[in-house]
């Protein structure tokens, strides 16, 4: 009896992550494309909390992963009502696929899922590498080297390509989420990546914008090629501004950071600002800042 | 700038009656919020799911019986609990069918519908008093998106043609009252108006992000989504202006292209019934 009542205790208790993983499995086993899932990171190693994220594998029959790639946020979005298109995921160490990271809504809270679509003959190895534990594993048709060739274009090509100002303004609240909780868990060498990626973020969006062609990588040669008009020399204002900062921010520098870079994207991108409003403003309800 | 206006298209549809005091606002959001119950999640084809409704004046006072029936109701055990709401109500002084919270959770979708079919006989309205809301969720009607802000009470007329949906979040929270046309309602809905701020006219559906999203929606279907491919779909009605019912032609479209005609089929049906053309 006592059991029985503990167990119980424990399920209603249990993490939001698990009730949302649950929703993830029953999604993907739906699709006969996935011959895999594998959950990793806190997770997976048990040392989970409430503001962990959830590391999901997919697997997925090589042919078919251009194809699913390709319908992620509109699956995500209708299925499970991400707040941001994915954001194509730099962090992530390259196992042979390519990963996303999407904020959810769920039980009052945004919830991170970082999912990593891989191509089916590539799931031993990355479990190999990663630990990763199995959710589920099923034979799906014979990849044929076409179908691995087709899969592996496709990766080659989503890793060489360069954001635009969308993609920027979703990677600037993610990390700005990101940042929020290492900050929570007093986590200052994360902190101060993730800052350092928040101000890398303002500082692609002011040179893609006033500087769509430059060839000069990162900061190089910034001033001249973006100081050429009195609008430019707004932004390298702001920006020298943001790197003035301390490098080990707190929760009020990280959220004026991102409230920097959403200021001077409204006069740099106004039409990928309004496309993103009301997302906007649900994410700064969501984090308590609206 | 001042952005109401008083003559609109819409206004037979929606409009707004009269403000909400901040401080009964307050009040009346604390409570529901503070329930002891969330009330019962309903599950149909008319809906994505997150549709949660606790009843606070029906015909049994139990808050967990949602059917909607003529006559006087009485108030749920609920409503006892809740003294700003009841007098609120009590001073509207309307004759009510029926009153009750509604929740929608984020990502909630109420697809577009038509309601009160079976009850067209005597003139009623439907009030909505937003207690907590958020830029995402809105009402379309009319191809147009009507984001009901908090502070105002609300007329729909759901016997014309709408859907509802929370796309973002936080919870979307109304108090909603049917109630019948009598002096009282007459006199509240003297001087109907729109903010123009909370409209957004819908651009119709181009022929070519029509073929994509259909194009879009079939490729999900083939890997095995088929739910994720309708609700794709019934998204649409939300973003563009659609004939009458188009999205869910589209979704029998889609269908049978895929060669499943039983499900094609299924949503014509389903149109009919929720569009109530019987």
């Amino acid at each position: 009896m006592t059991t029985i009542t503990l167990d119980q205790l424990a399920h209603d208790n249990r993490p939001t992550q698990f009730a949302l993983l649950n929703e993830l499995v029953e999604l993907f086993t739906g699709s006969p494309a996935i011959t895999h899932l594998l959950v990793r990171g806190s997770l997976a190693s048990g040392t989970s909390d409430r503001l962990s994220d959830i590391d999901l594998v997919v697997g997925v029959h090589d042919r078919q992963l251009p194809l699913l790639a390709e319908n992620l946020d509109a699956l995500l979005s209708s299925s499970l009502g991400t707040l941001l298109p994915g954001w194509p995921d730099t962090i992530v160490a390259a196992l042979g696929g390519c990963g996303w990271v999407y904020l959810i809504p769920h039980s009052g809270h945004l919830l991170q899922l970082d999912l990593y679509l891989a191509p089916s003959t590539a799931i031993a190895s990355l479990q190999q590498r990663t630990g990763a534990r199995l959710l589920l594993q099923r034979d799906g048709a014979p990849c044929t080297a076409a179908d691995t060739r087709a899969s592996t274009t496709y990766l080659r090509a989503a890793a060489t390509s360069s954001p635009d100002a969308r993609t920027l303004l979703v990677q600037s609240l993610i990390i700005h989420a990101m940042l929020r909780k290492r900050l929570l868990r007093n986590q200052p060498f994360i902190a101060y990546d993730l800052l350092g990626q928040l101000h890398t973020t303002l500082r692609d969006l002011i040179k893609i914008t006033l500087a769509p062609q430059s060839r000069h990588h990162g900061w190089y040669h910034l001033p001249d090629e973006v100081g050429r008009s009195p609008l430019g020399r707004g932004c390298l204002a702001e920006l020298e501004a943001a790197l003035a900062e301390p490098s080990i921010p707190t929760r009020a520098q990280a959220d004026a950071t991102v409230e920097r870079i959403w200021r001077l994207a409204a006069d740099l991108v106004p039409h990928a600002v309004a496309a993103l409003a009301e997302a906007h403003a649900s994410y700064l309800t969501y984090q308590e800042l609206a | 700038m001042n952005t109401t206006v008083v003559t609109h298209p819409l206004l037979n549809q929606i409009a707004r009656l009269r403000p909400v005091p901040a401080a009964t606002l307050d009040l009346m959001r604390q409570e529901a919020l503070n329930t002891p119950t969330p009330g019962v999640i309903s599950y149909s084809d008319y809906q994505s799911g997150g549709w949660w409704t606790a009843s606070l004046l029906n015909h049994s006072g139990d808050p967990h019986d949602t059917i909607i029936g003529d006559g006087t109701p009485q108030p749920t055990t609920l409503l006892e609990h809740m003294p700003t709401t009841a007098a609120f109500l009590r001073e509207l002084g309307l004759r009510y069918m029926y009153v009750r919270l509604a929740r929608l959770e984020p990502n909630g979708w109420l697809w577009e519908h038509r309601d009160y079919a079976e009850l067209t006989d005597v003139p009623r309205h439907r009030l909505h008093i937003p207690l907590a809301t958020n830029a995402s969720a809105v009402l379309v009607t009319a191809g147009a998106r009507v984001h009901m802000r908090t502070g105002w009470l609300w007329r729909l007329t759901p016997t014309v043609a709408h859907g509802v949906c929370n796309e973002l979040g936080p919870e979307r929270l109304h108090l909603i009252a049917d109630v019948y046309v009598d002096d009282a309602y007459r006199a509240l809905a003297e001087h109907p108006d729109l903010d123009l701020d909370d409209i957004t006219e819908l651009t119709p559906l181009s022929e070519q992000a029509c073929q994509q999203a259909l194009s879009q929606a079939a490729d999900l279907a083939r890997l095995g989504f088929v739910r994720a491919a309708e609700q794709h779909l019934l998204r649409l009605y939300y973003r563009h202006a659609l004939p009458e019912g188009g999205a869910y032609d589209l979704i029998a479209q889609m269908h049978q292209v895929l060669g499943d005609e039983a499900r094609a089929e299924r949503w014509r049906r389903d149109k009919t019934i929720l569009l109530a053309r019987d």
